[in-house]
């Protein structure tokens, strides 16, 4: 009977440990993640332009990997934030990333491969936590 | 020679009015519903903000999935349960400054508006009246607000068991840094 109990002790620990693992869970980072779906800068901001709807049903919330020329950087200290030619004078595909992140190879004019999770449209595409695809 | 004089003037004209006209796209948006239990707080640094300082219109645009939370779990709950994200990707505020030609674009200093609008969140449209202070300084234009939402106004509702945790009202900040619209 004691056996019982100290299996029970037992069980209700790792299920407490489980579930504080899981309440102080940090946002994972995309940086092992395969990507979702795999395209240019141009194309994505074309697909959000002609039909929203349809492409928030398809890109909302999924890691794309998105190959376009860089515009600039902005770093304001908290985040970093790739923009990249859409093919749009006032558009751009935005790619927030962590202030600490790894942006070597990134600087205006050049073309990089980014990965990010795709969170919609305002004037841009947004992706956030975003790393550069090496 | 009077013919260019007016156009000249026109030009003139048109061109102070769209340097009327400022916008971002790196505006700042804090949620926080903390209550003395929990610290529950996000913050979205991709907001898109334009003002027309000429009419007073401004408006306001955040991508709900952009939030970013520190605990993961918190952050699916929000979007999932409480926003419900996938249906209402976007929160809009579209309104007026009040007063909005006692900024002085050319002056520095610190202005407190009203602004008047509406704010459509998780499929909800609502009249919201708001304090924002605008400060220009040396031609650089940035604001701050302020406001307190209640989230049953929005339909968003808060499950029995976690009732103590989460906030009924909500404030939300903003602040935004402006650059002319070309």
């Amino acid at each position: 009977m004691k056996k019982y109990l100290w299996l029970l002790l037992v069980a209700v620990l790792l299920g407490a440990a489980y579930a504080y693992y899981q309440y102080n869970r940090p946002v994972a980072s995309l940086e092992d993640k395969s990507a979702d779906v795999v395209l240019s800068a141009p194309d994505l901001l074309k697909a959000f332009e002609t039909n929203e709807a349809d492409a928030n049903k398809n890109y909302l919330d999924k890691v794309i990997e998105v190959q376009g020329e860089v515009v600039k950087i902005e770093d304001d200290g908290t985040k970093k934030s790739v923009y990249l030619k859409s093919g749009n004078e006032m558009s751009s595909v935005i790619c927030e990333m962590e202030a600490g992140a790894d942006t070597q190879g990134v600087s205006a004019g050049s073309t990089v491969t980014m990965k990010g999770k795709c969170t919609g449209y305002l004037m841009d595409v947004v992706l956030v936590q975003s790393v550069v695809k090496k | 020679m009077k013919k260019s004089l007016i156009l000249t003037l026109l030009l003139f004209t048109f061109w102070s009015l769209n340097a009327q006209k400022y916008f971002t796209k790196e505006g700042k948006v804090n949620f926080d519903s903390s209550t003395g239990i929990e610290k529950i707080a996000a913050v979205n640094t991709k907001a898109t903000s334009v003002v027309d300082f000429a009419s007073g219109a401004i408006e306001w645009g955040v991508l709900v999935k952009a939030f970013k939370f520190e605990k993961a779990l918190m952050q699916e709950h929000f979007n999932e349960n409480y926003m419900e994200s996938n249906k209402y990707p976007k929160a809009t505020f579209k309104g007026k400054i009040d007063n909005a030609a006692s900024i002085k674009l050319d002056k520095d200093g610190t202005y407190n508006v009203v602004v008047k609008g509406t704010l459509d969140m998780h499929g909800v449209a609502k009249p919201v009246t708001a304090n924002a202070t605008f400060v220009v300084k040396g031609g650089a234009i940035s604001a701050t607000s302020k406001i307190k939402v209640l989230l049953a106004d929005y339909n968003v509702t808060i499950p029995s068991v976690v009732k103590e945790s989460i906030s009924k009202e909500v404030t939300i900040s903003i602040a935004a840094d402006y650059s002319v619209f070309k």
